[in-house]
């Protein structure tokens, strides 16, 4: 009986979730399957895909994160919409970027209820497993940013790195660490019109790279 | 000097005419789309992640530069990356981005951008 009751609550929140989702969210973020977006459409997107939200991030960190957000993409999620050219190189127009809305904590538990089901690339999440190891800074500083490229489009600290992907200094918090080794493997497995190479790495880096990444967080 | 400039030009662009059927409209879609965040919006190696990078991307205006390769040349750098053709592993092969038939579409919209220009 306690066990039907605590599926019913639950089942009650992931609707709630969804109703606010489709209130407050929807404008934005898209949530249908993404297999086929154009180059057009994904230029085109407000926001990124919910469409895997619940194989992407750590639910602690959405629920706190959606009552108090904060930027994650310097140059917004399309950089190019935010793009202003000037004679001194390209820059990202800070008029054009909007902050995210912010959500009542007890809203940003039911969305998060409701997001954290949305996995239909579990097939993905479990070709991974990611065990940290200790890494030296130098090596891994300029393994991201020298060997692997990966500090071209990425910040490993507040205002160091490129700008037009999202900032990565966050990223243990964040995202969970199989979505973001899987999104190194195959990031066109996840989002077909990524802006993001797929750099043909092997396990080894991929580990190196996560273990770089977790030793920003702490 | 000039007459050889000339010259390299005609045989950039009748090389290109090899592959009439590219679409320059959409090598520009995808130049925007991946090239521009670090060869910038015009092309000139300044786009918004130059700043921060150890080594400038290429400059793609730079006529006397960009002649110099030829368009196989320009699409292997692009599906294979920089160190594919002796440049900076900081250009990523984008194989899995876009197709051949798109990156054929790139180049030949890096054609105009670099060789298109009224001679000076």
């Amino acid at each position: 009986m306690t066990v039907f009751l605590h599926f019913n609550v639950q089942a009650n929140n992931i609707e709630a979730g969804k109703n606010i989702y489709q209130e407050a969210c929807a404008g934005c973020h898209a949530i249908s399957d993404n297999s086929n977006i154009t180059i057009s459409e994904r230029l085109n997107e407000k926001a990124p895909t919910l469409f895997y939200a619940g194989n992407k991030f750590n639910a602690s960190w959405l629920e706190a994160w959606l009552s108090a957000p904060k930027r994650l993409r310097p140059g917004g999620h399309v950089f190019l919409n935010n793009v202003k050219v000037t004679e001194d190189g390209d820059i990202i127009d800070e008029s054009k970027l909007t902050a995210h809305i912010s959500v009542k904590p007890e809203q940003a538990k039911l969305l998060t209820e409701y997001l954290m089901v949305q996995t239909p690339k579990s097939d993905l999440i479990a070709l991974e497993k990611v065990t940290f190891g200790k890494v030296n800074r130098t090596f891994g500083e300029k393994d991201f940013h020298k060997f692997k490229g990966c500090g071209s489009c990425h910040q490993d600290e507040n205002d160091y790195g490129g700008i037009s992907g999202p900032e990565l200094y966050t990223s243990i918090q964040r995202l969970q660490p199989e979505f973001i080794a899987s999104y190194i493997r195959t990031p066109e497995k996840w989002d077909p019109k990524t802006l993001m190479p797929n750099r043909h790495l092997n396990d080894n880096s991929i580990k190196k790279l996560l273990n770089y990444l977790n030793m920003l967080s702490e | 000097m000039k007459l050889f400039y000339k010259i390299l030009l005609t045989w950039v662009v009748l090389s290109g005419s090899q592959s009439m059927a590219a679409d320059i409209k959409k090598g520009d879609q995808l130049y925007q789309a991946y090239c521009t965040q670090c060869h910038g919006v015009n092309g000139d190696g300044w786009g918004v992640n130059a700043a921060s990078m150890d080594v400038l991307p290429k400059d793609h205006t730079d006529t006397k530069e960009m002649i110099s390769r030829t368009d196989d040349d320009i699409f292997k750098a692009i599906k294979e990356g920089g160190k594919a053709v002796s440049k900076s592993n900081l250009m990523p092969n984008w194989d899995k981005n876009m197709t051949d038939d798109e990156i054929r579409d790139l180049v030949a919209y890096v054609r105009t951008v670099c060789c298109e220009k009224e001679d000076k």
